[in-house]
């Protein structure tokens, strides 16, 4: 009897932990919700029915987003890929360097990167503009993807050391001894081996540069260069509030975070908790 | 291992340099010469192209009052952060007891005869003991019922609610915040420098180091008030200190999210809502703060409606007339969240409901899946209760998680505003209210040309940034 009583019990908790569970997530979805459906409607149909999908649904509002949000969202894939191209080429470079080299001065170099994690960086802005506007960078995508490109190193760089570590010794020596250049060892044996951490690194620093706003909204002027972040504020303050149009555009700029997550998302989930338990 | 090569074969070894160097060059301009040249030019007058000359120290003059008390603080400040750690050491006790009775009293003796005063204008005697003995009962009773009755350190957790307490007795009769908290703090520095029965005990010792630290923020908090510094940027530290305490409450429904998936019986729905909570994560958090923004818009936004329909609004309404907040609730009003002085600051603490970082949950989970079902099996035969098994089993398995995320949080909340620009403007909302200091420093730069201002600014934020992270290392050790 004492074990009856125990199982509704236990059972009851299971259901109440299933519904807060769903509060939760209902809570938390509920602003992709409310974008979606506003996104198919006009303002007449928002202010009528605000909370569910209202027929006719209005196709034509992503078509009229589309056109003014697309030129950002291609500004900004290509900052994106070019800085995290240019991102990995150094940084796996610098991390086969202090992984598997020992010279006078790596450590110096070593503690000459590490610092910067601890340093706040928030300071620097005011210079680094100057310094962009002096190499006459201003309103160039070049400003954006440099900026990215060093602001990348540190924490990849980091990582990929540690990563490269733990790959087999006795490969970069094989490799060696069938006369592989240092460059061909990194190409060849460690590109290949890093899909998954790199995919991870990559996409954490896109989701960064998506979001970033501030760099680019000091550094870019004309409005065709703009990256996302700053075009959709900027939308949001321009508009005769059509708000059909605007959650239109909200939901575009959602979908090429989607696809990245469809793709990836088990290497990401992994990547990230792996990583989290080793600190 | 890396393989080591002497300097001596370095002739053959050069070219491995040319793997690091274009990081090196590229971190060196793009990091530390904007960092040195800010540094440098908070001592100019700068509008960041012609106008450049030196200024000594005006720029912190204005913006701190008297720098040399400022750093003669931070000096003693940090004396306390490098001997808190030595056991009886006489260094230790000697910074201890300056910060914790020496420095607040010193300062309540020069704000009474300097003429800046400690007296609260109007007191509302009533509320604030009223207020002071809800938050009493409050603290003591969790207080009491999470810490052990055989933890040695029980009485320093049971008396923080006591020390609320006696603060709200001072502001009950006739002091300003400010002065209530100093005076508070010199008392209870006395006392725990002078009782005979707490030497000896390493208990005590802990709570001097505490007391110390809360001595010299007290302090910091009284030169920011009244050093004569630009008002701004005090404004803007105390908007960030509240941010900061709410966003430590903001931590828990992830933990507690967490913990709860994580109790769930069947792998299944485990790895089913998991999936489900890394949705909410693809809105970018640029969309997010907008859709966020489109939610506050007083008559067509979501928010109000949701308050009108699920009836917060007239608890919200019978609220304001029971405690006189001043009419920010009228009934048949909605309220401007993003317009109204007295609603931007809860607008921006409110925003981002139900606040379940996701990557906070995946990370929280990875470190509860290292629990052994034994010890839950353990917990079940003693009669643990859920609570008790979240404190004794989870919590201290995902505390190195909980501690890393407080720390980014913390100093990510220091350095954030663009967040606040979006959703307010570039002022800061209705008059500055929400100018913290990161704002200061770009509305200063880029509006007004006050480029060196900013930069002394930017050094300010830099020092208290670093400050706090040598505070963490310190004391939040993370175990390996």
């Amino acid at each position: 009897m004492i074990f009856r009583s125990h199982k509704t019990n236990s059972l009851a908790w299971e259901m109440a932990k299933h519904l807060f569970i769903l509060l939760i997530l209902s809570m938390a979805l509920f602003p992709l919700y409310v974008t979606v459906t506003i996104s198919f409607k006009t303002n007449a149909q928002f202010v009528g029915s605000p909370w569910s999908f209202t027929y006719p649904l209005h196709f034509e509002n992503y078509a009229i987003a589309w056109s003014s949000v697309s030129k950002y969202i291609f500004n900004t894939i290509f900052v994106g890929i070019t800085s995290i191209v240019f991102t990995f080429f150094l940084t796996i470079n610098a991390a086969y360097f202090f992984a598997r080299f020992k010279m006078p001065g790596s450590r110096f170099l070593w503690y000459f990167f590490l610092i910067l994690m601890l340093m706040p960086a928030v300071a620097s802005l005011i210079p680094l503009f100057m310094l962009l506007k002096d190499m006459s960078l201003l309103n160039t995508f070049w400003a954006l993807i440099i900026v990215y490109v060093a602001g990348g190193q540190v924490v990849q760089i980091y990582i990929l050391r540690n990563f490269i570590e733990d790959i087999p010794g006795d490969l970069f020596d094989a490799a060696e001894v069938d006369g592989a250049s240092h460059f061909q060892q990194v190409y060849n044996i460690v590109l290949p081996m890093s899909g998954s951490i790199l995919s991870t690194l990559g996409i954490l620093q896109f989701i960064g540069l998506w979001n970033d706003y501030i760099l680019p909204l000091v550094v870019i002027r004309d409005d065709d260069m703009l990256t996302l972040a700053v075009g959709l504020v900027r939308m949001d303050s321009e508009y005769i509030k059509e708000w059909g149009h605007l959650m239109a555009g909200y939901t575009i700029a959602s979908v090429p975070m989607i696809l990245i997550f469809i793709f990836t998302m088990r290497m990401f989930v992994k990547g990230l908790s792996s990583g989290a338990v080793k600190g | 291992m890396p393989k080591t090569i002497e300097s001596r074969k370095i002739k053959y070894y050069w070219p491995l340099y040319l793997f690091v160097l274009p990081s090196v060059f590229l971190v060196a301009l793009l990091s530390y010469y904007p960092a040195i040249n800010a540094m440098y030019h908070s001592f100019y007058r700068w509008n960041g192209e012609d106008i450049s000359y030196f200024i000594g120290a005006v720029n912190f003059n204005r913006l701190l009052g008297r720098p040399l008390l400022w750093m003669a603080v931070f000096a003693i400040f940090a004396g306390l952060i490098g001997t808190a750690r030595k056991e009886n050491s006489a260094a230790g006790r000697f910074f201890q007891i300056i910060s914790s009775i020496i420095l607040p009293g010193l300062s309540l003796v020069v704000l009474l005869f300097n003429g800046a005063g400690i007296a609260a204008g109007k007191v509302n005697m009533g509320a604030e003991l009223g207020l002071g003995l809800l938050i009493f009962l409050i603290m003591f009773s969790v207080f009491n019922f999470i810490v052990d009755s055989e933890n040695e350190r029980k009485w320093i957790y049971l008396s923080i609610p006591v020390f609320f307490l006696v603060v709200s007795v001072f502001k009950a009769l006739g002091l300003d915040s400010l002065g209530a908290w100093l005076l508070a703090c010199t008392l209870s520095g006395a006392a725990l420098w002078s009782l005979p029965s707490l030497d000896g005990r390493e208990s005590a010792r802990s709570a001097r180091v505490l007391h110390a630290f809360l001595g010299t923020g007290l302090v910091l908090w009284a030169l920011g008030a009244h050093a004569g510094g630009d008002r701004v940027l005090w404004g803007g530290f105390y908007v960030t200190a509240v941010l900061v305490a709410f966003n430590v409450v903001k931590m828990v429904p992830s933990i507690v999210t967490a913990v709860v998936i994580h109790r769930l019986k069947s792998e299944r729905w485990n790895y089913i809502y998991k999936v489900m909570f890394v949705v909410p994560m693809i809105i970018p958090g640029m969309v997010y703060l907008l859709i966020w923004k489109f939610f506050f818009n007083p008559n067509e936004g979501i928010f109000n409606r949701i308050l009108v329909r699920t009836g917060c609004m007239d608890l919200l309404v019978l609220l304001d007339r029971a405690l006189g907040w001043g009419g920010l609730f009228k009934e048949g009003v909605m309220p401007v969240w993003l317009g109204h002085e007295g609603l931007v600051l809860p607008a921006l603490i409110l925003w981002g409901f139900p606040w379940v970082g996701v990557v906070g949950v995946l990370i929280y989970l990875a470190g509860l899946q290292n629990i052994d079902q034994s010890a839950y099996e353990a917990a079940d035969l003693d009669g643990a209760n859920p609570l008790q098994k979240f404190l004794y089993i989870e919590l201290p398995l995902i505390m190195n998680q909980v501690k890393i995320n407080m720390v980014l949080m913390i100093i990510g909340t220091m350095q954030a505003y663009a967040h606040i620009m979006i959703l307010f403007g570039i002022d800061g909302g209705p008059n500055g209210k929400l100018m913290v200091p990161g704002l200061l420093m770009f509305r200063s730069a880029f509006q007004e040309g006050r480029a060196g201002y900013a930069c002394a600014v930017g050094l300010i934020m830099f020092f208290f940034i670093l400050a706090l992270t040598e505070i963490n290392n310190k004391y939040l050790k993370v175990e390996k």
